[in-house]
């Protein structure tokens, strides 16, 4: 067998893309609309072809994406020759972009991992053998199985991202599972805690309702670009005459088409709601009538930070309930209020209770504070001054944005996972929102909403599983994964599906440090990943557009359910993820608990569903209708928490963290970032922030080795050409960034969107796209000790990261 | 008569370049070349903006063949291969060019682009539309208002594709036409107006 790179693999002979000139199409002579025949079209002769042979087939285009556009596909003679919306979908739900586009010259790309691999020399080093799919089953299931007899199936780690998509696997193998560790739940971790959220803080309506908004502010969220296909919402909401303004760094394509646009200082998000909080409270500016019936600021505190309960007043015990799911009986002992018309202290449901928002100076009641006069004390130091310092926001600005959300009538806010989200910080600023909502009660209602708008944030439904077996479970990992790479852990071997050693881990070397002493490592996706050269094992996966089956994979997103149609046969020796999965699950004897096809999974999910919204759906009726339907009742767009009940222990907005108590952020306490504040003495050694920010071009790591996106971008580096002057850098120059944890080499491009003091580039950009190292090397990983106690984890503070930049 | 035109409004454009990828991809134009694409004013770089931080703009202006009242790419044609057909598009009739590339000096905005080599595709085979002829070495092209699928009475590719509705697809010489109205009631831009070449295609907002 020859040992090859695998990056020269990638470009090997591609027998099924070769030229097929015969395909010239007949059309291409013959008179011309004008009427006129010229002589050589007139004397040609008929070529002697076959017509080719084209069919249409339907696809959905790869989870990554929160576009969850659904695609007419042309195959012509085998090949991929056109993607274009499915046609049909209705006017207002037909899209695709120039990435799904890209894809006809993609899938066939030169970085496609054509065969499964074995690792040759060191882990990392990125040298691969060619090998038959038998002989990469065999040793995938000979390395599990010895894990498994050696350390149990729990030291199997699956690192798994939304593709490829072989969502039984972690379950099949019992192996430990986590969803995006440290990714994208920055900000959730404070504001979903309080309406019972999952941590990843979807916009609570969707974005059809933000042109019954007044006032829309988006903050650290290029939503005109990573929600692309519902910026027409946004468009649509601004043509009405909805007013937005764009909290950002920098002047974003979302930005470039608000009424405003606020530049704020990388990090401080946080401290600008602090001060907006502060000034609604100080200036009465909140819905009181809200804040009593629907959240837990009336509930009274006792001195030690702790919520009173009616046991300790009444001596009654916990209400007991029966949970409905898994029917245990639960206990809830009720917070409590200052009842303003018993003049006592009542449960705080209690039929007739009047609550008191404030009890300072009541008789009765002088032990104990409410939640509200707790938030003000605490936002005693958040004066609008103070956070116009921190943000580098006039002041103005803030009372402006203050104002105009608390007091528009219809007030939604956007928050982006790529921005702000990426800080150490970003829970407080989550919470702090939160606690902005909850006053101003912009929520429940249309046109007012909280939350990430991208991928639109409509309905859901749910399709049936495939039922395995009880003892089938994925196992719950020890800790969040980020700390496998520093404490000790139980975990031996990593299964990686798609590119999440690059993508789920900052501080790049580390990661390598750590997979070097792990016993195996499976790689499976499409392309050779930057993650690929960790691996011992890798399987190659097609592509959505590639499925051997009538019918490949169902999905439900974007107020639809569709399916992936019979496409071009899976492309070199890749396999779907379904085959794949199957394969993992034979080699190590489990595969008979699987369906035995494609197909039979599809339609039993789609045809055993008991969804409400797909009712009578059937797996036939898709294929009828182009692989797509509607979800029923989708008419009017979804507004979450209509009923203002939350699933919270209370059933309101429980604006207040006990459990954050012991980290001083049981309300909102502002902290600096970890590395990018001003003061940070580092700031000597390493002036700028590195951001990476999201772009239309690209989803996550995504498209950066697409030929038709390179067409527009590729990889660089950004800089204010204030700092390049300083700098002595010229527009693209080559430049090494760097700090104490890595250092990269790529081309500097001036532009004067980029906040000053800041180099910004692409997430996810490859090593393939650098001149030298890698981006994910020099980025933060270090983490607040109160991650043990947040919804989901700490936050990877990837744009929290100062370095330097040096002409290379 | 007929007088077909896309109206465009860049306040919808989010220079997402679909437009420019679905027309690469209806008419199987070859790597290094576009018939459409997406400039960001005044800049040359795709995220760029006007002005200086924080006082900036940015205004995204898709440009392609603006199929003309009055081509200058047509009278500069020392054979006749382009044209303007009896739908009011500006067309190519391939079999005549003999590559001159006058047109493409006389075309005020830059519209046109030319096979100086044997054309190259990525995917190495022809993709699109099999209607859509092929062009060889030494021979001009340009948007053809997606003379095929217009011919047969369906929106130009990039129209389709648009993901936020910022072009819209019509007859001039239709005083009904979602077209005709938007030229009439709205603040409308032609692109070097001055040249009088007297684009159909036209900006609007």
């Amino acid at each position: 067998m020859n040992q090859t790179n695998a990056r020269s693999l990638g470009g090997a002979t591609m027998t099924r893309r070769s030229f097929v000139k015969a395909a010239a199409v007949a059309g291409a002579v013959g008179v011309t609309a004008g009427g006129m025949a010229t002589t050589s079209s007139w004397l040609a002769p008929t070529q002697a072809v076959a017509e080719p042979e084209e069919r249409i087939t339907y696809t959905f285009h790869q989870s990554l994406c929160n576009g969850n556009c659904s695609l007419k596909c042309t195959i012509r003679d085998g090949r991929l020759a056109k993607v274009e919306p499915n046609d049909a979908l209705e006017a207002e739900y037909s899209m695709c972009c120039a990435r799904g586009i890209s894809e006809i010259s993609h899938i066939y790309g030169e970085t496609r991992l054509q065969t499964p691999l074995r690792r040759v020399g060191e882990r990392g080093e990125g040298n691969f053998e060619s090998i038959s799919w038998d002989e990469a089953m065999k040793e995938v299931g000979d390395q599990i199985k010895a894990i498994w007899d050696k350390y149990g199936k729990e030291a199997v780690y699956v690192s798994y991202s939304s593709e490829p998509r072989m969502g039984m696997l972690p379950a099949l193998l019992g192996a430990s599972e986590m969803e995006e560790p440290g990714i994208d739940i920055g900000i959730g971790n404070g504001l979903d805690p309080m309406k019972a959220g999952n941590g990843f803080y979807a916009c609570t309506n969707e974005t059809r309702d933000m042109v019954n908004s007044k006032f829309i502010m988006i903050n650290g969220h290029n939503f005109c670009e990573t929600g692309m296909m519902q910026a027409r919402n946004l468009l649509d909401a601004l043509a009405a005459g909805v007013e937005l303004v764009v909290v950002d760094p920098h002047f974003s394509t979302t930005a470039s088409k608000a009424h405003k646009w606020i530049p704020i200082k990388p990090g401080t998000d946080a401290a600008m709601y602090l001060g907006m909080v502060s000034h609604i409270l100080d200036n009465e500016l909140y819905d009181e009538e809200f804040v009593l019936a629907h959240t837990s600021m009336p509930y009274l505190l006792k001195k030690d930070g702790t919520l009173l309960r009616w046991e300790e007043v009444s001596g009654t015990k916990p209400r007991e309930s029966k949970d409905e799911k898994t029917g245990e009986t639960v206990t809830f002992d009720p917070f409590v209020v200052w009842d303003t018309k018993t003049k006592s202290i009542q449960p705080y449901d209690g039929e007739k209770v009047e609550p008191a928002l404030t009890v300072e100076g009541v008789k009765g009641a002088s032990s104990y504070k409410t939640v509200f006069e707790a938030i003000k004390e605490s936002q005693q130091p958040y004066t609008i001054e103070w956070a116009s310092e921190r943000t580098g926001i006039p002041t103005e600005d803030l009372v402006y944005i203050a104002e105009r959300y608390a007091t528009s009538g219809a007030s939604m806010l956007g928050l982006g996972m790529g921005g702000a989200d990426k800080y150490a910080n970003a829970d407080v600023l989550g919470h702090a929102v939160g606690i902005m909502v909850a006053l101003t009660g912009n929520i429940g209602a249309p046109g007012k909403a909280v939350g990430s708008m991208h991928g639109g944030r409509g309905y859901s439904a749910k399709l049936a599983s495939w039922p395995l077996p009880d003892d089938m479970k994925a196992a719950e990992p020890e800790m969040y994964a980020y700390d496998f790479r520093t404490q000790p852990n139980n975990i031996h071997a990593v299964i990686s599906v798609g590119n999440t050693l690059q993508q789920f881990f900052a501080n790049m070397n580390l990661t390598a440090e750590w997979l070097k002493g792990l016993d195996f490592v499976l790689g499976i996706d499409i392309y050779n990943n930057d993650s690929i050269k960790f691996c011992d094992i890798v399987l190659p996966s097609c592509s959505k557009f590639e499925c051997p089956e009538e019918v490949g994979d169902v999905k439900c997103a974007a107020n639809h359910i569709m399916i992936q149609e019979r496409g071009i046969d899976p492309l070199f020796e890749s396999k779907t993820d379904f085959q794949i999965m199957t394969e993992i699950a034979r080699a190590v004897g489990v595969a008979d608990v699987l369906p035995k096809s494609q197909v039979e999974l599809v339609r039993h999910q789609v045809d055993k569903n008991e969804a409400e919204n797909l009712a009578g759906y059937t797996l036939d009726m898709l294929l009828e209708h182009n692989g797509i339907l509607p979800f029923q009742g989708i008419e009017k767009p979804r507004i979450g928490f209509a009923d203002q009940v939350y699933a919270t222990e209370s059933g309101r907005l429980d604006v207040y963290y006990e459990k954050m108590l012991k980290w001083d952020q049981a309300l909102p306490t502002w902290e600096e970032p970890i590395e990018v504040y001003d003061e940070n003495p580092a700031r000597e050694q390493f002036p700028f922030q590195l951001t990476q920010t999201r772009s239309r071009f690209f989803i996550h790591s995504m498209y950066y080795d697409s030929k038709w996106i390179n067409q527009f971008f590729d990889a660089y580096v950004e800089m204010n050409p204030s700092d390049m002057a300083a700098a002595g850098i010229a527009d693209r120059d080559k430049v090494e960034v760097y700090n104490d944890r890595g250092s990269f080499k790529c081309q500097v491009v001036a532009n004067e969107s980029v906040h000053p003091g800041s180099l910004r580039t692409t997430e996810g950009a490859w090593a393939r796209n650098m001149e030298d190292g890698h981006l994910q090397s020099v980025t933060n990983d270090q983490m607040r000790e109160r991650r043990v106690d947040l919804m989901k984890g700490g936050v990877t503070p990837f744009n929290d990261t100062l370095v330097a930049v040096r002409k290379a | 008569m007929t007088k077909l035109a896309i109206a465009i409004n860049p306040d919808r454009c989010i220079g997402c370049q679909t437009c420019a990828n679905a027309c690469k991809m209806q008419n199987n134009v070859p790597m290094g070349m576009l018939w459409n694409r997406v400039l960001t004013e005044g800049c040359d770089s795709v995220n760029g903006a006007e002005g200086t931080y924080p006082n900036l703009e940015r205004h995204f202006l898709p440009i392609a063949c603006q199929h003309c009242e009055n081509p200058a790419c047509q009278k500069v044609c020392p054979t006749g291969a382009t044209y303007k057909d009896e739908m009011g598009r500006v067309e190519i009739d391939y079999d005549k060019c003999i590559g001159c590339r006058m047109c493409m000096a006389a075309c005020p905005y830059n519209a046109r682009t030319f096979n100086w080599a044997e054309p190259v595709r990525d995917p190495g085979f022809n993709y699109g539309d099999a209607r859509v002829p092929e062009r060889g070495r030494g021979i001009m092209e340009k948007c053809t208002l997606c003379k095929e699928r217009t011919d047969d009475g369906d929106a130009p590719m990039c129209v389709m594709c648009c993901p936020t509705k910022a072009r819209v697809f019509g007859d001039l010489d239709d005083p009904n036409s979602e077209i005709s109205r938007l030229k009439r009631e709205k603040n409308v831009r032609i692109l070097l107006e001055d040249k009088g070449t007297r684009p159909q295609v036209f900006y609007f907002a």
